[in-house]
């Protein structure tokens, strides 16, 4: 099982890494938001900068989730459909998107830091944020964007059947990332936002406890 | 015999929902003390308060007391002058001092007699100290567990709270719609956790109707609250966590609508709307039980608000509190039978 995911993991890079044009274009939508942003705002508060920062990634996101299962349509479907059960595909999944989201927040983070000055005292906090985040997001919008990739409308679906599920980790980032503005020794900072990390990592892991369950059954019809 | 055509149930249901409506509209609130004015008092001198009853009948018996009551320290009013039904004039001889080791200044207000029965204002007078009058009268003039032989009003009553007043009576229908939403979707996912084991088409119908009367009863919820909130946090509509969390949850659950509606296949319709409806009520735990939590909120069972405690949910409350969120749920499931049945036959006729 670990080998397959590890196979499936390292054939995902390979191809993300000959279709440089999709994660490039990835960058230049983050690039490009940033900068609207910037032209919008004239000063943006430490508080904003957060929300910002979590929407801007949030639909990076979904932008990245979109063409997760783009490649196994048709006959490599049916193809891995012999060799692999859902839940290898799904983990491999999840942790590829995991990977390249948490790259692409890390980008984000340091490009909207360079662009409009960075309020982020705590960055161990913050990084963690960053990471709980980018699996969060991953674990839901694979699993949505495997529904919508069987219905008809792909990317309207995710938006409507995404947005409305992820709001509650969305909104537990915001909060959780409201402590690493505050400055402060990394202990009594964790310790407050001790609470807010096991919440939003109990959310995450009922999602993915349940996806692992029900992809299968997307997986195969 | 099928559990759905059998009428017991059904029966049940109406005649709960009934008693419900009936006894939870018409049971009168107890008494209580909706304004008392002045605001505040100085010590040592005569306090003639004016106070407003709220379903009280004054003027039906004489025997009335009053007292202004701090920690366990009270003074009886001297003189009391009934107005009319729900209004009276209460005077106090006010000591000079405080009860010595009692440093709360706000008094409650507490009028009893034996029609009404006892009913109270918390924080009713605020005593201002005197000015140079410290050692005129002692502090003696403060009874110590004065009040005694208090009387309950007879009949049964509902709780009288300041701010929720007759609004009260919603927790009949907004709180217990809500239970019995999280009932009709929890009936739901199970449903669409059968269809994706057995692959029957029954189930799915049956995930659908479920999850329709679930968003009714859902909206009504919200319509329900948002008309309490109007009377009590004074906008239909303010933006709170909770309200925001439930709008997310429909949210939800019309995205599931707008799924089936657009796969032409049904049985990838079934399969897919099967595992959306099991992954979105699993992201409907932390919407509502955990995220709450997170932010300060007016409602209650948050921030310090009350929620279902002894204060706001009386034994006569529960007697109807508890046959209604049964009703409702029985009168969903029937709702939900009917229009699944009435798929099947479209099904058969097509």
């Amino acid at each position: 099982m670990f080998k397959n995911i590890l196979h499936l993991l390292k054939y995902e890079f390979k191809v993300e890494l000959r279709q440089a044009h999709s994660l490039g274009g990835l960058l230049l939508y983050v690039l490009s938001t940033l900068f609207i942003i910037f032209i919008s705002f004239a000063s943006i508060s430490p508080q904003i900068w957060v929300i910002l920062y979590w929407i801007i990634v949030l639909f990076t996101s979904v932008n990245a989730a979109l063409k997760s299962f783009n490649h196994e349509m048709g006959k490599r479907r049916l193809y891995y459909f012999s060799i692999l059960n859902g839940t290898e595909l799904y983990i491999s999944k999840v942790l590829y998107n995991f990977l390249m989201l948490f790259f692409l927040a890390a980008v984000n983070f340091i490009l909207f830091a360079g662009i409009s000055g960075n309020p982020i005292q705590n960055i161990p906090v913050f990084t963690l944020a960053m990471a709980l985040g980018s699996l969060g997001m991953s674990t839901v919008f694979t699993l949505i964007s495997a529904i919508a990739n069987q219905s008809s409308s792909n990317a309207t679906m995710v938006t409507i059947l995404g947005f409305p599920v992820i709001i509650p980790i969305l909104l537990s980032l915001v909060h959780l990332s409201a402590y690493s503005i505050q400055a402060g020794a990394l202990g009594t900072v964790g310790a407050e936002a001790y609470g807010d990390i096991m919440s939003l990592g109990g959310i995450i892991l009922l999602l993915f406890a349940v996806s692992i369950i029900l992809f299968p059954f997307l997986w195969k019809n | 015999m099928k559990i759905e055509r059998s009428w017991w149930w059904k029966i049940t249901g109406i005649i709960l929902l009934l008693y419900g409506f009936i006894a939870g509209m018409i049971l009168p609130l107890k008494t209580g003390i909706t304004t008392a004015s002045p605001f505040t008092a100085k010590l040592g001198e005569t306090l003639v308060l004016k106070s407003s009853g709220y379903n009280t009948f004054y003027t039906k018996t004489e025997d009335h007391r009053a007292w202004l009551k701090i920690d366990s320290f009270s003074i009886a009013a001297t003189d009391i002058k009934v107005l009319s039904d729900q209004s009276m004039e209460l005077s106090f001889q006010l000591p000079a001092q405080l009860p010595s080791g009692v440093e709360e200044r706000s008094s409650t207000l507490i009028i009893d007699n034996q029609e009404d029965g006892t009913h109270l204002l918390p924080g009713a007078v605020y005593l201002n100290k005197a000015e140079g009058l410290d050692s005129l009268v002692a502090a003696s003039d403060w009874k110590v567990n004065a009040i005694t032989d208090l009387h309950k009003k007879k009949g049964i009553t509902f709780p009288y709270r300041n701010t929720l007043y007759e609004t009260i009576r919603n927790t009949y229908f907004h709180v217990s719609l809500w239970f019995a939403m999280i009932f009709l979707f929890i009936a739901s996912a199970v449903n669409s956790s059968r269809y994706l084991k057995r692959k029957d088409f029954l189930y799915d119908h049956k995930a659908n109707a479920l999850t329709q009367v679930g968003l009714l009863y859902g909206i009504l919820g919200l319509v329900t609250g948002a008309i309490w909130a109007k009377n009590t946090w004074g906008a239909y509509w303010s933006w709170d966590i909770k309200q925001n969390m439930t709008a997310i949850s429909l949210l939800i659950y019309m995205a599931y609508f707008v799924l089936r509606g657009s796969i032409s296949d049904v049985d990838k319709k079934a399969r897919l709307s099967a595992v959306y409806n099991i992954f979105a009520f699993v992201a409907l735990i932390p919407l509502i039980y955990v995220i709450p939590r997170l932010f300060s909120s007016l409602h209650p069972g948050s921030g310090g608000n009350p929620a279902f405690g002894s204060q706001d949910l009386d034994n006569t409350m529960r007697m109807i509190f508890y046959p209604i969120i049964i009703g409702w749920t029985l009168f969903g499931f029937w709702m939900a039978s009917v229009m699944y049945r009435i798929k099947q036959l479209d099904e058969k006729v097509d």
